[in-house]
């Protein structure tokens, strides 16, 4: 059977990760820690109690070469946050303090799109400019677009 | 629908040219364990699923794995232009 009596899922899950799952839902910690938005995106993860390192492998440091590299970066760090949250309150739709973080970022990052539009052009298809900008200037699959 | 957004959901740039490394990091996108076969599988699976939990965390874990493909796909093209 997939569920247990209770409604849980009966699946093997490491030790650390149901510590961490238990804790929220019984409330041992009132709020997930989270790392910092930089960390974030560079590990990958937003969850310091879920990152589980690479054998010795050290995450890069992110760093962009122009002016507009580093208002993406800004806006990718964002949008991982909201990812990363997005995930995890699927299985945790009940957390307040995650759903305010999340609706932080959400309203941070759609005023840094918006600013970014004014300077680069759109960045999806809704973002409105003066002119027709969508098939111009780089495209993310090039050198230089991110 | 299927919408596109002009970035990657992480910066990658290739500083040097490798032939072999492109052949190897494109082996990454189709086969049994590849992006692709990820994506669709999560994408069908949740179709059976029972629940509010299931049903959301595969379709969103459906729409991050489709973003790991744009991913591979740089990573590999920018080996052979460079």
């Amino acid at each position: 059977m997939l569920f247990d009596k209770n409604g849980f899922y009966m699946v093997d899950v490491p030790d650390k990760d149901y510590n961490f799952a238990v804790d929220v839902m019984t409330g041992s910690f009132d709020r997930p820690k989270l790392y910092d938005l930089t960390e974030g995106l560079e590990k990958g993860n937003l969850f310091p109690a879920l990152y589980d390192p690479y054998k010795n492998y050290i995450p890069g440091k992110l760093k962009a070469s122009t002016e507009r590299g580093k208002k993406l970066i800004e806006i990718q760090k964002l949008d991982f946050a909201i990812t990363d949250l997005n995930l995890y309150l699927d299985l945790h739709p009940d957390d307040l303090y995650a759903y305010k973080m999340f609706k932080t970022y959400v309203m941070d990052c759609k005023k840094k799109k918006e600013e970014f539009t004014k300077i680069y052009g759109p960045l999806m298809l809704d973002e409105l400019t003066d002119e027709y900008e969508w098939s111009k200037g780089v495209w993310p699959w090039e050198e230089g677009g991110m | 629908m299927y919408k596109y957004t002009k970035m990657l959901p992480y910066p990658v740039d290739i500083k040097k040219k490798d032939l072999r490394m492109a052949k190897y990091i494109i082996t990454q996108l189709g086969g049994y364990a590849g992006e692709l076969g990820a994506a669709l599988r999560y994408f069908s699976q949740k179709f059976t699923m029972p629940d509010e939990k299931g049903k959301s965390l595969l379709n969103d874990i459906a729409t991050e794995e489709s973003e790991h493909k744009r991913l591979t796909y740089k990573k590999a093209s920018l080996r052979v232009i460079r």
